[in-house]
């Protein structure tokens, strides 16, 4: 009885509700509350990311790097260089963990320091070639092509690890 | 997105192989060209690259100059050539095709691999924008 009733009954406990607001002298506060509350739910989009997202930045900066390499692979004195992605990737997540500023956010618009910063904090080194050239020029067209096959692949793995992840929050959205 | 310069580097890279296949197809064009004095003769053109690096050491390159080859042109005995001088000699030019040939091959190689790096990057921009789909 109650069951089948049940929609009709919470349209008027809603209605109540909404009446005895309207009597109150401030009615917007209740709303305030309520979009606080649902603010500060489990799921954070900043977080939700992770790593990966760090991750992404550094290997499409590492297939630029290895990219100019064989641009330059007959550029005489030219040295081939390179960065150590794992070293990298700590250093970037050590900066966003040690970012200590902090600013008030006086609105729920307002963006957080740490959102849109990038991780751009790397040591570029350069390559020990295995045959260097007469010419200066470091540049083992075998050994670029390896690594920038190595890093693409590694490329689609984080972009496999984000679309699961956004896949996951999407039925935790939809509640499927 | 540092993926988008991988364009701008991979062709700068194509551009300048495209360069040097345009020099080395002049050079054998011009293999058999004969002249009357040395100054005259064809010299064989080559182009020197230089890479363009912006502040994260990462770029593209480009063709710094081309240089004309300090290889003596040979004189040939073609007495009835109009071109040849008074002793009837006429100067060759200086193209060295084998070289000329291992050249174009470096230059078709090192053109595929930009390309190769251009269409991986393409692939990848395009799995990057159908995230989330």
């Amino acid at each position: 009885m109650w069951v089948s009733n049940g929609g009709v009954e919470f349209v008027k406990v809603i209605l109540a509700y909404l009446l005895l607001d309207s009597n109150r002298e401030k009615p917007k506060l209740v709303f305030k509350k309520r979009f606080k509350r649902v603010n500060s739910m489990a799921i954070s989009f900043d977080k939700a990311f992770g790593i990966q997202e760090q991750a992404l930045d550094l290997r499409s900066k590492r297939s630029e790097m290895i990219a100019s390499n064989l641009a330059n692979a007959d550029t005489p004195n030219y040295k081939a260089r390179d960065f150590d992605f794992k070293t990298a990737l700590s250093q970037a997540q050590g900066v966003q963990q040690t970012s200590t500023a902090k600013v008030d956010q006086t609105n729920v618009k307002h963006l957080s320091l740490d959102a849109g910063r990038s991780a751009s904090v790397y040591e570029t080194l350069y390559r020990n070639p295995i045959s260097p050239s007469l010419d200066g020029n470091t540049v083992e067209t075998h050994v670029e092509q390896a690594n920038f096959a190595e890093n693409s692949i590694q490329y689609q793995a984080t972009l496999n690890f984000l679309s699961h992840r956004i896949t996951g929050l999407m039925s935790a959205i939809k509640g499927e | 997105m540092s993926l988008f310069n991988v364009f701008n580097i991979a062709g700068s890279g194509m551009q300048a192989q495209t360069v040097r296949m345009n020099t080395t197809a002049s050079n054998l064009a011009n293999v058999d060209s004969v002249a009357t004095t040395p100054d005259e003769a064809y010299k064989a053109k080559h182009p020197i690259f230089a890479s363009v690096l912006n502040a994260q050491m990462t770029g593209g390159v480009k063709v710094g100059e081309i240089y004309k080859s300090d290889a003596e042109n040979m004189m040939r005995y073609e007495p009835n050539n109009p071109m040849s001088n008074e002793d009837g000699y006429v100067f060759q030019s200086n193209v060295n095709s084998i070289e000329e040939m291992v050249n174009m091959i470096s230059a078709s190689r090192s053109y595929q691999n930009n390309v190769e790096v251009m269409n991986t990057s393409k692939e990848l921009l395009t799995k990057t924008l159908a995230l989330g789909k």
